[in-house]
Protein backbone atom coordinates (compact mmCIF):
# COMPACT_ATOMS: atom_id res chain seq x y z
CA UNK A 1 0.00 0.00 0.00
CA UNK A 2 2.82 2.44 0.56
CA UNK A 3 4.82 1.27 -1.92
CA UNK A 4 1.56 2.09 -3.94
CA UNK A 5 0.86 5.55 -2.33
CA UNK A 6 4.78 6.34 -3.32
CA UNK A 7 3.97 5.44 -7.29
CA UNK A 8 0.42 7.01 -7.34
CA UNK A 9 0.62 10.06 -10.17
CA UNK A 10 -2.09 12.84 -9.45
CA UNK A 11 -2.90 15.85 -11.61
CA UNK A 12 -2.45 19.07 -9.91
CA UNK A 13 -5.68 20.71 -7.87
CA UNK A 14 -5.63 22.82 -10.95
CA UNK A 15 -5.63 20.58 -13.85
CA UNK A 16 -9.25 20.52 -14.46
CA UNK A 17 -10.47 24.10 -13.80
CA UNK A 18 -8.03 25.70 -16.24
CA UNK A 19 -8.88 23.41 -19.12
CA UNK A 20 -10.89 25.06 -21.51
CA UNK A 21 -14.44 25.27 -21.03
CA UNK A 22 -14.45 22.78 -23.63
CA UNK A 23 -14.34 23.08 -27.28
CA UNK A 24 -18.40 22.05 -27.93
CA UNK A 25 -18.09 20.59 -31.40
CA UNK A 26 -15.42 18.24 -30.56
CA UNK A 27 -17.14 16.65 -27.34
CA UNK A 28 -20.32 16.46 -30.16
CA UNK A 29 -17.98 14.72 -32.91
CA UNK A 30 -16.52 12.79 -30.13
CA UNK A 31 -20.47 11.82 -28.36
CA UNK A 32 -21.16 10.83 -31.86
CA UNK A 33 -18.22 8.50 -32.92
CA UNK A 34 -20.05 5.84 -29.79
CA UNK A 35 -22.49 3.93 -31.44
CA UNK A 36 -24.04 4.41 -28.37
CA UNK A 37 -24.99 7.88 -29.41
CA UNK A 38 -24.35 8.01 -32.86
CA UNK A 39 -28.88 8.47 -33.48
CA UNK A 40 -29.42 11.07 -31.38
CA UNK A 41 -30.20 14.58 -32.85
CA UNK A 42 -28.94 17.81 -32.35
CA UNK A 43 -30.95 18.56 -29.78
CA UNK A 44 -30.98 15.85 -27.87
CA UNK A 45 -26.98 15.83 -27.98
CA UNK A 46 -26.88 19.31 -26.63
CA UNK A 47 -29.22 17.48 -23.76
CA UNK A 48 -26.69 15.17 -23.42
CA UNK A 49 -23.62 17.20 -23.45
CA UNK A 50 -25.14 19.09 -20.48
CA UNK A 51 -24.54 16.10 -18.23
CA UNK A 52 -21.30 15.18 -19.50
CA UNK A 53 -17.65 15.57 -18.04
CA UNK A 54 -14.83 16.55 -19.20
CA UNK A 55 -11.37 15.51 -17.31
CA UNK A 56 -7.96 15.53 -17.63
CA UNK A 57 -5.59 12.86 -16.42
CA UNK A 58 -1.78 12.62 -16.77
CA UNK A 59 0.44 9.58 -17.91
CA UNK A 60 0.28 7.25 -14.97
CA UNK A 61 -2.54 8.50 -13.29
CA UNK A 62 -5.50 5.96 -12.21
CA UNK A 63 -8.68 6.82 -13.82
CA UNK A 64 -10.29 4.32 -11.55
CA UNK A 65 -9.56 1.25 -9.20
CA UNK A 66 -11.09 -2.62 -9.85
CA UNK A 67 -13.22 -2.90 -6.96
CA UNK A 68 -14.45 1.14 -6.96
CA UNK A 69 -18.19 1.57 -7.58
CA UNK A 70 -18.54 1.64 -10.84
CA UNK A 71 -20.73 4.78 -12.35
CA UNK A 72 -19.33 6.25 -15.20
CA UNK A 73 -19.01 5.77 -18.38
CA UNK A 74 -15.71 7.12 -19.63
CA UNK A 75 -14.91 8.30 -23.55
CA UNK A 76 -11.24 8.99 -24.58
CA UNK A 77 -10.98 11.91 -26.39
CA UNK A 78 -6.98 12.31 -26.41
CA UNK A 79 -4.31 9.67 -25.65
CA UNK A 80 -4.43 6.39 -24.69
CA UNK A 81 -5.68 4.60 -21.49
CA UNK A 82 -4.77 0.27 -20.01
CA UNK A 83 -7.05 -1.46 -18.67
CA UNK A 84 -5.40 -4.11 -16.25
CA UNK A 85 -7.38 -6.73 -14.29
CA UNK A 86 -5.40 -8.69 -10.90
CA UNK A 87 -6.32 -11.86 -10.15
CA UNK A 88 -6.26 -12.75 -6.18
CA UNK A 89 -2.42 -13.51 -6.01
CA UNK A 90 -2.11 -9.87 -7.30
CA UNK A 91 -0.86 -10.57 -10.38
CA UNK A 92 -2.08 -7.78 -13.30
CA UNK A 93 -3.12 -8.77 -16.80
CA UNK A 94 -3.51 -6.31 -19.35
CA UNK A 95 -6.92 -6.92 -20.75
CA UNK A 96 -6.64 -3.77 -23.33
CA UNK A 97 -5.24 -0.35 -24.56
CA UNK A 98 -7.49 1.76 -25.45
CA UNK A 99 -7.15 5.18 -27.57
CA UNK A 100 -9.45 7.92 -29.53
CA UNK A 101 -12.95 7.03 -29.62
CA UNK A 102 -12.70 4.57 -27.21
CA UNK A 103 -14.81 3.93 -24.13
CA UNK A 104 -14.52 1.76 -21.13
CA UNK A 105 -16.59 1.97 -18.03
CA UNK A 106 -19.80 0.67 -19.84
CA UNK A 107 -20.87 -1.93 -17.46
CA UNK A 108 -21.26 0.74 -15.24
CA UNK A 109 -24.27 2.26 -17.02
CA UNK A 110 -25.95 -1.22 -16.77
CA UNK A 111 -25.59 -2.60 -12.87
CA UNK A 112 -23.99 -0.03 -11.49
CA UNK A 113 -21.63 -2.94 -9.48
CA UNK A 114 -17.88 -2.38 -8.86
CA UNK A 115 -15.18 -1.80 -11.57
CA UNK A 116 -13.89 -5.26 -12.63
CA UNK A 117 -10.86 -3.86 -14.08
CA UNK A 118 -8.47 -0.95 -13.27
CA UNK A 119 -7.75 1.97 -15.74
CA UNK A 120 -4.43 3.42 -15.84
CA UNK A 121 -3.93 6.38 -18.25
CA UNK A 122 -0.57 5.46 -20.34
CA UNK A 123 -0.14 9.00 -22.07
CA UNK A 124 -1.77 12.51 -21.01
CA UNK A 125 -5.42 11.52 -21.44
CA UNK A 126 -8.54 13.80 -21.65
CA UNK A 127 -11.57 11.98 -21.50
CA UNK A 128 -15.51 12.88 -21.25
CA UNK A 129 -17.43 11.05 -18.60
CA UNK A 130 -21.35 10.13 -18.31
CA UNK A 131 -22.94 8.83 -14.85
CA UNK A 132 -24.99 6.53 -14.55
CA UNK A 133 -27.82 8.34 -12.73
CA UNK A 134 -27.68 11.45 -15.33
CA UNK A 135 -28.10 8.77 -18.30
CA UNK A 136 -31.19 7.08 -16.22
CA UNK A 137 -32.48 10.23 -16.02
CA UNK A 138 -31.49 10.83 -19.71
CA UNK A 139 -33.59 8.12 -20.99
CA UNK A 140 -36.60 8.77 -18.87
CA UNK A 141 -37.09 12.22 -19.72
CA UNK A 142 -36.52 11.40 -23.90
CA UNK A 143 -37.89 7.25 -23.96
CA UNK A 144 -37.70 7.18 -27.69
CA UNK A 145 -34.06 8.64 -27.55
CA UNK A 146 -33.49 5.85 -24.33
CA UNK A 147 -34.72 2.83 -25.92
CA UNK A 148 -31.70 3.34 -28.72
CA UNK A 149 -29.18 3.87 -26.09
CA UNK A 150 -30.44 1.26 -24.29
CA UNK A 151 -30.00 -1.36 -27.08
CA UNK A 152 -26.81 0.18 -27.89
CA UNK A 153 -25.53 -0.96 -24.61
CA UNK A 154 -27.40 -4.27 -25.00
CA UNK A 155 -25.64 -4.21 -28.68
CA UNK A 156 -21.88 -4.21 -27.06
CA UNK A 157 -22.66 -6.37 -23.97
CA UNK A 158 -23.91 -8.77 -26.63
CA UNK A 159 -20.66 -8.28 -28.85
CA UNK A 160 -18.52 -8.57 -26.07
CA UNK A 161 -20.30 -11.84 -24.44
CA UNK A 162 -20.18 -13.67 -28.11
CA UNK A 163 -16.12 -12.46 -28.23
CA UNK A 164 -16.53 -13.99 -24.86
CA UNK A 165 -17.95 -17.50 -25.77
CA UNK A 166 -15.16 -17.53 -28.57
CA UNK A 167 -12.29 -16.95 -26.09
CA UNK A 168 -13.70 -19.47 -23.67
CA UNK A 169 -14.57 -22.19 -26.82
CA UNK A 170 -10.68 -22.13 -27.88
CA UNK A 171 -9.22 -22.41 -24.18
CA UNK A 172 -11.56 -25.34 -23.57
CA UNK A 173 -10.34 -26.72 -27.32
CA UNK A 174 -6.90 -26.09 -26.24
CA UNK A 175 -6.89 -27.18 -22.60
CA UNK A 176 -8.86 -30.89 -24.03
CA UNK A 177 -6.19 -31.42 -27.22
CA UNK A 178 -3.63 -30.72 -24.11
CA UNK A 179 -4.85 -33.31 -22.10
CA UNK A 180 -5.38 -35.91 -25.10
CA UNK A 181 -1.66 -34.87 -26.28
CA UNK A 182 -1.01 -35.37 -22.51
CA UNK A 183 -1.90 -38.72 -22.21
CA UNK B 1 9.92 10.38 10.77
CA UNK B 2 10.33 13.91 12.58
CA UNK B 3 9.65 15.55 9.18
CA UNK B 4 6.39 13.34 8.58
CA UNK B 5 5.35 14.54 12.35
CA UNK B 6 5.79 17.77 11.62
CA UNK B 7 3.82 17.72 8.01
CA UNK B 8 1.28 15.61 9.92
CA UNK B 9 0.54 18.46 12.95
CA UNK B 10 0.76 21.36 10.30
CA UNK B 11 -1.54 19.30 7.85
CA UNK B 12 -3.92 19.26 11.21
CA UNK B 13 -3.08 22.96 12.26
CA UNK B 14 -4.39 24.03 8.62
CA UNK B 15 -7.47 22.19 8.62
CA UNK B 16 -8.27 23.40 12.00
CA UNK B 17 -7.92 27.08 10.87
CA UNK B 18 -9.49 26.38 7.95
CA UNK B 19 -12.46 24.97 9.63
CA UNK B 20 -12.99 28.14 11.77
CA UNK B 21 -12.71 30.35 9.01
CA UNK B 22 -15.65 28.43 7.39
CA UNK B 23 -17.21 28.60 10.79
CA UNK B 24 -16.52 32.41 11.10
CA UNK B 25 -17.33 33.21 7.47
CA UNK B 26 -20.85 31.31 7.82
CA UNK B 27 -21.91 33.29 10.81
CA UNK B 28 -21.05 36.28 9.38
CA UNK B 29 -22.81 35.59 6.25
CA UNK B 30 -25.77 33.84 8.19
CA UNK B 31 -28.50 35.94 5.89
CA UNK B 32 -26.96 34.67 2.70
CA UNK B 33 -27.20 30.74 3.80
CA UNK B 34 -30.72 31.49 4.84
CA UNK B 35 -31.78 33.11 1.69
CA UNK B 36 -29.42 30.11 -0.25
CA UNK B 37 -30.94 27.35 2.09
CA UNK B 38 -34.66 28.61 1.24
CA UNK B 39 -34.06 28.76 -2.49
CA UNK B 40 -32.59 25.49 -2.42
CA UNK B 41 -35.46 24.27 -0.86
CA UNK B 42 -38.08 26.02 -3.42
CA UNK B 43 -35.90 24.65 -5.98
CA UNK B 44 -36.50 20.96 -4.76
CA UNK B 45 -39.99 21.36 -4.37
CA UNK B 46 -40.33 22.88 -8.09
CA UNK B 47 -38.09 20.46 -9.71
CA UNK B 48 -40.16 17.15 -10.16
CA UNK B 49 -42.74 19.88 -12.35
CA UNK B 50 -39.67 20.92 -14.14
CA UNK B 51 -39.14 17.49 -15.00
CA UNK B 52 -42.84 16.16 -15.80
CA UNK B 53 -43.08 19.08 -18.50
CA UNK B 54 -39.41 18.43 -19.92
CA UNK B 55 -40.51 15.04 -20.38
CA UNK B 56 -43.88 16.05 -22.60
CA UNK B 57 -40.81 17.57 -24.64
CA UNK B 58 -39.88 21.61 -23.13
CA UNK B 59 -36.97 22.54 -22.90
CA UNK B 60 -35.51 23.59 -19.57
CA UNK B 61 -35.60 27.14 -20.12
CA UNK B 62 -39.50 26.57 -21.01
CA UNK B 63 -40.26 24.21 -18.67
CA UNK B 64 -38.70 26.24 -15.92
CA UNK B 65 -40.59 29.66 -16.97
CA UNK B 66 -43.74 27.24 -17.21
CA UNK B 67 -43.66 26.24 -13.61
CA UNK B 68 -42.94 30.31 -12.38
CA UNK B 69 -45.86 31.51 -14.57
CA UNK B 70 -48.55 28.81 -12.81
CA UNK B 71 -46.85 29.81 -9.26
CA UNK B 72 -47.37 33.18 -10.33
CA UNK B 73 -51.11 32.41 -11.57
CA UNK B 74 -51.48 30.47 -8.50
CA UNK B 75 -50.20 32.93 -5.85
CA UNK B 76 -52.43 35.77 -7.74
CA UNK B 77 -55.77 33.58 -7.50
CA UNK B 78 -54.51 32.66 -3.65
CA UNK B 79 -54.35 36.56 -3.08
CA UNK B 80 -57.34 37.46 -4.83
CA UNK B 81 -59.46 34.66 -4.01
CA UNK B 82 -58.82 32.96 -1.23
CA UNK B 83 -56.75 35.56 0.65
CA UNK B 84 -60.14 38.40 1.34
CA UNK B 85 -61.42 35.53 2.55
CA UNK B 86 -58.77 34.35 4.58
CA UNK B 87 -57.80 37.80 6.12
CA UNK B 88 -61.51 38.50 7.20
CA UNK B 89 -61.61 34.98 9.20
CA UNK B 90 -58.18 36.15 10.36
CA UNK B 91 -59.71 39.26 11.23
CA UNK B 92 -62.40 37.63 13.17
CA UNK B 93 -59.83 35.44 14.94
CA UNK B 94 -57.17 38.16 15.97
CA UNK B 95 -60.41 40.08 17.40
CA UNK B 96 -61.60 37.28 19.15
CA UNK B 97 -58.26 36.45 20.33
CA UNK B 98 -58.01 39.85 21.66
CA UNK B 99 -61.49 40.04 23.34
CA UNK B 100 -60.00 36.84 25.07
CA UNK B 101 -58.58 38.44 28.95
CA UNK B 102 -56.11 36.41 29.91
CA UNK B 103 -55.92 37.92 33.64
CA UNK B 104 -59.72 37.47 33.67
CA UNK B 105 -59.59 34.14 32.80
CA UNK B 106 -56.42 33.12 35.06
CA UNK B 107 -57.89 35.27 38.16
CA UNK B 108 -60.99 32.86 37.85
CA UNK B 109 -58.96 29.73 37.67
CA UNK B 110 -56.96 31.16 40.65
CA UNK B 111 -59.68 31.79 42.84
CA UNK B 112 -61.11 28.41 42.07
CA UNK B 113 -57.53 27.07 43.27
CA UNK B 114 -57.97 28.79 46.45
CA UNK B 115 -60.93 27.84 46.99
CA UNK B 116 -60.79 24.12 46.58
CA UNK B 117 -56.74 23.65 47.19
CA UNK B 118 -56.68 25.87 50.51
CA UNK B 119 -52.89 24.17 51.56
CA UNK B 120 -51.51 25.80 48.17
CA UNK B 121 -50.30 29.41 47.90
CA UNK B 122 -51.71 30.79 44.48
CA UNK B 123 -51.72 34.59 45.26
CA UNK B 124 -49.23 35.54 42.71
CA UNK B 125 -50.41 32.84 40.08
CA UNK B 126 -51.81 35.31 37.56
CA UNK B 127 -48.86 37.68 37.84
CA UNK B 128 -46.67 34.87 37.55
CA UNK B 129 -48.44 33.44 34.33
CA UNK B 130 -48.85 36.94 32.62
CA UNK B 131 -45.17 37.75 33.40
CA UNK B 132 -44.21 34.27 31.61
CA UNK B 133 -46.57 35.36 28.38
CA UNK B 134 -45.52 38.35 27.94
CA UNK B 135 -42.16 38.21 27.86
CA UNK B 136 -42.74 34.78 25.70
CA UNK B 137 -44.59 36.84 23.59
CA UNK B 138 -42.33 40.13 23.45
CA UNK B 139 -39.36 37.23 23.02
CA UNK B 140 -40.84 35.65 20.14
CA UNK B 141 -41.98 38.80 18.27
CA UNK B 142 -38.37 40.71 19.04
CA UNK B 143 -37.18 37.07 17.19
CA UNK B 144 -39.21 37.56 13.91
CA UNK B 145 -38.79 40.91 13.84
CA UNK B 146 -34.85 40.80 13.84
CA UNK B 147 -35.23 37.98 11.16
CA UNK B 148 -37.25 40.34 8.75
CA UNK B 149 -35.20 43.49 9.03
CA UNK B 150 -31.66 41.56 9.37
CA UNK B 151 -32.62 39.72 5.51
CA UNK B 152 -31.57 43.30 3.67
CA UNK B 153 -35.02 43.85 3.52
CA UNK B 154 -38.80 41.62 2.55
CA UNK B 155 -39.23 42.93 -0.89
CA UNK B 156 -35.11 42.15 -1.50
CA UNK B 157 -35.99 38.84 -0.04
CA UNK B 158 -39.04 38.36 -2.13
CA UNK B 159 -36.75 39.18 -4.97
CA UNK B 160 -33.72 37.72 -4.36
CA UNK B 161 -35.50 33.84 -3.19
CA UNK B 162 -37.33 33.20 -6.48
CA UNK B 163 -34.32 34.59 -8.86
CA UNK B 164 -31.73 32.02 -7.37
CA UNK B 165 -34.59 29.33 -7.63
CA UNK B 166 -35.16 29.54 -11.12
CA UNK B 167 -30.87 29.93 -12.00
CA UNK B 168 -30.64 26.78 -9.50
CA UNK B 169 -33.77 24.93 -11.30
CA UNK B 170 -32.61 25.93 -14.89
CA UNK B 171 -29.28 25.38 -14.25
CA UNK B 172 -28.92 22.57 -11.92
CA UNK B 173 -26.51 20.30 -14.09
CA UNK B 174 -24.05 23.11 -14.97
CA UNK B 175 -23.84 24.05 -11.77
CA UNK B 176 -23.11 19.93 -10.42
CA UNK B 177 -20.45 20.30 -13.38
CA UNK B 178 -19.31 23.19 -12.53
CA UNK B 179 -18.52 22.15 -8.69
CA UNK B 180 -17.45 18.47 -10.46
CA UNK B 181 -14.91 20.51 -12.76
CA UNK B 182 -12.95 22.13 -9.47
CA UNK B 183 -12.76 18.42 -7.70
CA UNK B 184 -9.13 16.86 -8.18
CA UNK B 185 -9.18 13.26 -9.97
CA UNK B 186 -9.52 11.56 -7.22
CA UNK B 187 -12.57 12.13 -5.62
CA UNK B 188 -14.46 12.93 -8.48
CA UNK B 189 -16.72 10.16 -9.14
CA UNK B 190 -16.90 10.08 -5.27
CA UNK B 191 -17.90 13.62 -5.39
CA UNK B 192 -20.69 13.11 -7.94
CA UNK B 193 -21.83 10.16 -6.06
CA UNK B 194 -22.12 12.17 -2.65
CA UNK B 195 -23.92 15.24 -4.30
CA UNK B 196 -26.65 12.79 -6.47
CA UNK B 197 -27.22 10.86 -3.05
CA UNK B 198 -27.64 14.18 -1.07
CA UNK B 199 -29.68 15.72 -3.62
CA UNK B 200 -31.96 13.01 -3.94
CA UNK B 201 -32.52 12.69 -0.01
CA UNK B 202 -33.11 16.12 0.36
CA UNK B 203 -35.70 16.65 -2.28
CA UNK B 204 -37.26 13.51 -1.34
CA UNK B 205 -37.77 14.87 2.72
CA UNK B 206 -38.66 18.60 0.82
CA UNK B 207 -41.40 17.31 -0.77
CA UNK B 208 -42.69 14.78 1.49
CA UNK B 209 -42.13 17.78 4.78
CA UNK B 210 -44.47 19.95 2.53
CA UNK B 211 -47.19 17.66 1.19
CA UNK B 212 -47.62 16.44 5.03
CA UNK B 213 -48.16 20.04 6.34
CA UNK B 214 -50.35 20.29 3.36
CA UNK B 215 -52.46 16.89 4.35
CA UNK B 216 -52.11 18.19 7.62
CA UNK B 217 -53.97 21.75 7.32
CA UNK B 218 -56.91 20.38 5.24
CA UNK B 219 -57.85 17.71 7.40
CA UNK B 220 -57.82 19.82 10.36
CA UNK B 221 -59.14 22.97 8.47
CA UNK B 222 -61.93 20.38 6.99
CA UNK B 223 -62.53 18.53 10.30
CA UNK B 224 -62.90 22.42 12.16
CA UNK B 225 -65.48 23.00 9.55
CA UNK B 226 -67.33 19.90 10.05
CA UNK B 227 -67.41 20.29 13.71
CA UNK B 228 -69.07 23.71 13.08
CA UNK B 229 -65.71 25.63 14.78
CA UNK B 230 -65.91 29.44 13.59
CA UNK B 231 -62.73 30.59 11.54
CA UNK B 232 -61.75 26.45 9.90
CA UNK B 233 -60.13 28.23 6.81
CA UNK B 234 -57.00 30.06 8.81
CA UNK B 235 -57.41 27.72 11.83
CA UNK B 236 -56.41 25.26 9.12
CA UNK B 237 -53.45 27.31 7.54
CA UNK B 238 -52.33 27.91 10.82
CA UNK B 239 -52.05 24.22 11.73
CA UNK B 240 -50.64 23.43 8.51
CA UNK B 241 -47.57 25.89 8.85
CA UNK B 242 -47.74 24.91 12.17
CA UNK B 243 -46.71 21.14 11.10
CA UNK B 244 -43.36 22.79 9.39
CA UNK B 245 -42.13 22.41 12.60
CA UNK B 246 -42.05 18.58 13.50
CA UNK B 247 -43.95 17.82 16.90
CA UNK B 248 -45.24 21.92 17.43
CA UNK B 249 -48.59 20.73 14.78
CA UNK B 250 -50.84 19.67 17.33
CA UNK B 251 -50.30 22.57 19.70
CA UNK B 252 -50.11 25.79 17.11
CA UNK B 253 -53.09 23.77 15.24
CA UNK B 254 -55.51 23.28 18.69
CA UNK B 255 -54.97 26.23 21.11
CA UNK B 256 -56.01 28.72 18.98
CA UNK B 257 -59.38 26.40 18.24
CA UNK B 258 -59.82 25.93 21.42
CA UNK B 259 -59.49 29.64 23.00
CA UNK B 260 -62.18 30.45 20.53
CA UNK B 261 -64.28 27.93 21.32
CA UNK B 262 -63.40 29.01 25.44
CA UNK B 263 -64.35 32.91 24.48
CA UNK B 264 -67.60 31.70 22.59
CA UNK B 265 -68.59 29.65 25.65
CA UNK B 266 -69.14 26.44 23.75
CA UNK B 267 -67.14 24.24 26.06
CA UNK B 268 -69.11 21.39 24.39
CA UNK B 269 -67.18 21.53 21.62
CA UNK B 270 -63.39 21.79 22.96
CA UNK B 271 -63.55 17.66 22.95
CA UNK B 272 -64.63 17.51 19.37
CA UNK B 273 -61.40 20.06 18.77
CA UNK B 274 -59.34 17.72 20.30
CA UNK B 275 -60.67 14.79 18.82
CA UNK B 276 -59.86 15.96 15.50
CA UNK B 277 -56.72 17.26 16.38
CA UNK B 278 -55.59 13.89 17.81
CA UNK B 279 -57.54 11.97 14.95
CA UNK B 280 -55.63 13.72 12.58
CA UNK B 281 -52.26 13.56 14.71
CA UNK B 282 -52.80 9.58 14.55
CA UNK B 283 -53.94 9.19 10.54
CA UNK B 284 -51.08 11.52 9.92
CA UNK B 285 -47.87 9.49 12.16
CA UNK B 286 -49.38 6.15 11.57
CA UNK B 287 -50.42 6.04 8.13
CA UNK B 288 -49.09 9.24 6.58
CA UNK B 289 -45.77 9.87 7.50
CA UNK B 290 -44.53 6.54 7.66
CA UNK B 291 -45.84 6.50 3.82
CA UNK B 292 -44.42 9.53 2.47
CA UNK B 293 -41.00 10.17 4.49
CA UNK B 294 -39.72 6.79 3.81
CA UNK B 295 -36.60 6.71 5.35
CA UNK B 296 -35.49 9.97 4.06
CA UNK B 297 -35.15 11.76 7.38
CA UNK B 298 -33.66 8.47 9.96
CA UNK B 299 -33.45 11.15 13.07
CA UNK B 300 -34.38 9.91 16.25
CA UNK B 301 -37.25 12.02 17.87
CA UNK B 302 -35.05 13.35 20.78
CA UNK B 303 -32.54 14.44 18.21
CA UNK B 304 -35.18 16.27 16.33
CA UNK B 305 -36.68 18.35 19.14
CA UNK B 306 -33.11 19.30 20.33
CA UNK B 307 -32.53 20.31 17.06
CA UNK B 308 -35.64 23.12 16.68
CA UNK B 309 -34.74 23.96 20.22
CA UNK B 310 -31.65 24.61 19.10
CA UNK B 311 -32.85 26.36 15.69
CA UNK B 312 -34.89 28.23 17.65
CA UNK B 313 -32.29 29.91 19.91
CA UNK B 314 -30.14 30.39 17.46
CA UNK B 315 -31.69 31.75 14.38
CA UNK B 316 -35.76 31.92 15.59
CA UNK B 317 -38.33 30.69 13.46
CA UNK B 318 -36.87 30.24 10.50
CA UNK B 319 -33.94 28.41 12.33
CA UNK B 320 -36.62 26.11 13.92
CA UNK B 321 -38.31 25.34 10.32
CA UNK B 322 -34.44 24.83 8.63
CA UNK B 323 -33.37 22.34 11.42
CA UNK B 324 -34.30 19.39 10.13
CA UNK B 325 -33.70 19.85 6.70
CA UNK B 326 -30.00 20.88 7.49
CA UNK B 327 -29.87 18.15 9.90
CA UNK B 328 -30.50 15.73 6.95
CA UNK B 329 -28.13 17.14 4.71
CA UNK B 330 -25.68 16.67 7.48
CA UNK B 331 -26.14 13.53 8.81
CA UNK B 332 -26.65 12.21 4.57
CA UNK B 333 -23.22 14.04 4.06
CA UNK B 334 -21.39 12.55 6.26
CA UNK B 335 -22.79 8.90 5.75
CA UNK B 336 -22.33 9.33 1.82
CA UNK B 337 -18.57 10.52 2.82
CA UNK B 338 -17.87 7.61 5.22
CA UNK B 339 -19.31 4.98 2.58
CA UNK B 340 -17.18 7.13 -0.89
CA UNK B 341 -14.13 6.54 1.53
CA UNK B 342 -14.49 3.35 2.14
CA UNK B 343 -15.03 1.88 -0.66
CA UNK B 344 -13.39 3.86 -3.32
CA UNK B 345 -9.52 2.65 -3.37
CA UNK B 346 -8.85 5.67 -5.51
CA UNK B 347 -9.71 8.23 -2.94
CA UNK B 348 -7.40 6.78 -0.58
CA UNK B 349 -3.75 5.80 -2.56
Amino acid sequence: MKEEKNKAVHSSFWANIFHQPDEKADLKLSLLSIPLFDSLDKKDLNNLLNITHNRSYLAGEYVFYQGDPGIGLYLIREGEVQIVREDEGGNSIILATLSKGDFFGELALVDGEKRSATAIAITDVRAAVIFKPDLDEFILKYPKKGIRILNGISQIVVTRLRSLNEDFFSLQSHKKNGEKHGT
Amino acid sequence: MLDTTYKKILRILLWTSITFLVIYIFVQLIDLFIILALSVLLAFIFAPFVFMLEQRGFNRLSATLSVFGVMAILIYLGLSVVIPKFSLQMNQLITKLQQFSLTEQLSIIQDWLTRNLPFGDFSNLTTKVEQFFSTQLVNSFESISLVLTSIVSVVAFLVIVPFITFFLIKDSKRIVQGVLQIVPNVYFEMSYWIIKKVSVKLGLFVRAWIFDATFVGTLIGLGFYLIGTPNALPLGVIAGLGHLIPYFGPIIGGIPAIIIAIMAGNFSQIPLIIFVVLGVYTIDNGFFQPYVFGKSVDIHPIIIILLIIAGSQLFGIVGMLLAVPVATVIKTTAKEIYFALKNYKIARV
